[in-house]
């Protein structure tokens, strides 16, 4: 079946993949060669998985591992534990994101600092549940959870940031005096 | 459970519904049809969730990028039959095949034929091409490509010694103790890894030999000559162009080298 279908599994799973990369390493090369590196491992590997609704999980698990280990070998890991936001959260319009392109949406997702990052991108690039991102991130579902309300707390703020700033860019002309 | 600790958990709920049928949500989505506020606050939630999810489901994704992973998997075999799990069934099959067929065909597994010095050539080319940004092939070479130049994590160990490539590959069963192109050697090294190629270990190693990258890398390729049915049989250089990059294949010992880099023969050939 792995040899088989090796095709049909890139076809499936490179798109949602390449983002997941994109957003961990915020780099679009980097972003090609860990997508190209994880169906490397699985056109070695991954002929051992038995059972095929798993496949989804591990790619995305192994594509996290890579990176994991490519930022360890490159030792700029960094990992901030932040305070919670404060004050009230602004509201969001879905319509204000539906406006918005969606590389832009993508460089204000990716402003979300880790450990948040990776769980909300899971969420909602990979439309992965809650369990399915704890096994990718291996960490405990509670804290997949958490991680899930704060950085979704976070995204909100930089969305608001984000929208803020552009209004500011947009400068009205000057009125056209009649006569 | 009260209002705060049900959006706790509701923010983990997926927009598609596919969540519906989880217990761990049972008791918030229980609380959401019975408190209107809750149920407001619920549905604004899913609607950012649900425009946020489709936005992001557009970001592009470089064009060639599918066609460069198939190219890779050129190098990538499956492993040896005795090596992959089998079931009960199988195995029992297997065991009698064998033994009907001892006499016949003798014990050994034959060489794959296709794996000979062309197929060496061809295979890595195109992988270390498409892999690492050597935009050679006309299907894969087009502006999109841009993405193939960086290394990300595309080699196993960086270092710019060329002791510690060395050291790095003795360790991992590469080859550690291969010659490098003598002026090659001047250039800082950015990094070495290893390749299956239909079962046999292949040893990559890059070298920057210039300031502009992707364009300035220089790849050598080794591999054992016993891992090759048809090695070349002296240490002549074969030297390949192909538009704005080549190649250069030669043996040396018990090794065979496949060298590539931007530019003609003439541009390689000042590395030897």
């Amino acid at each position: 079946m792995h040899d088989l279908d090796f095709e049909q599994v890139v076809s499936a799973y490179y798109e949602p993949l390449y983002r997941f990369a994109l957003s961990l390493s915020r780099s679009e090369a980097d972003a090609g060669d860990l997508t190209q590196q994880t169906f490397y491992i699985w056109a070695s590997k991954g002929g051992q998985l038995r059972d095929s609704s798993k496949v989804k999980t591990w790619l995305f698990t192994t594509l996290h591992r890579e990176f994991l280990g490519s930022v360890r070998r490159q030792g700029r890991f960094v990992h901030h534990e932040l305070g919670s936001v404060e004050g009230e959260l602004p509201v969001v319009e879905p319509d204000a994101v539906r406006r918005l392109e969606s590389a832009e949406l993508m460089s204000v997702l990716m402003q979300v600092e880790e450990p948040y990052l990776a769980p909300l991108v899971l969420f909602y690039l990979g439309g992965h549940s809650y369990q399915e991102i704890a096994k990718i991130l291996d960490v405990p579902p509670g804290t997949v959870m958490s991680r899930l309300a704060r950085g979704k707390d976070r995204l909100r703020v930089r969305l608001t940031d984000h929208f803020e700033e552009t209004e500011h860019k947009i400068v009205p002309l000057p009125k056209q005096r009649a006569g | 459970m009260n209002n705060e600790e049900a959006k706790f958990i509701l923010r983990a709920y997926r927009p598609g519904g596919e969540d519906a049928q989880d217990d761990a949500f049972a008791e918030a989505l229980a609380q959401v049809r019975r408190d209107p506020e809750l149920a407001r606050w619920f549905a604004q939630e899913s609607a950012l969730d649900a425009a946020i999810h489709a936005q992001l489901a557009t970001v592009p994704v470089p064009r060639d990028l599918k066609a460069a992973i198939l190219a890779g998997r050129k190098v990538v075999t499956p492993p040896p039959w005795w090596r992959r799990p089998v079931s009960r069934a199988a195995s029992v099959a297997a065991v009698f095949a064998t033994l009907a067929c001892i006499g016949f065909v003798g014990l050994r597994e034959p060489r794959e034929a296709a794996a000979d010095f062309k197929r060496f050539n061809s295979d890595l080319t195109d992988y270390v091409g498409a892999r690492y940004g050597l935009l050679f092939s006309p299907k894969l070479a087009t502006a999109n490509m841009g993405y193939l130049g960086g290394l990300g994590s595309g080699l196993h160990y960086r270092s710019a010694s060329i002791e510690d490539i060395r050291h790095w590959l003795a360790e991992n069963s590469g080859h550690g103790d291969c010659v490098f192109p003598a002026r090659l050697k001047d250039h800082p090294s950015m990094g070495c890894g290893m390749l299956d190629w239909r079962g046999r270990r292949v040893s990559l190693v890059c070298f920057q030999v210039g300031p502009s990258l992707p364009k300035d890398k220089v790849y050598l390729v080794v591999i054992n000559s016993t891992d090759l049915p048809d090695p070349p049989t002296n240490a002549k250089m074969r030297f390949k162009e192909h538009g704005e990059w080549a190649s250069a294949t030669w043996r040396s010992g018990e090794f065979v080298y496949l060298l590539m880099g931007h530019g003609d023969r003439e541009a390689l050939g000042k590395y030897f």
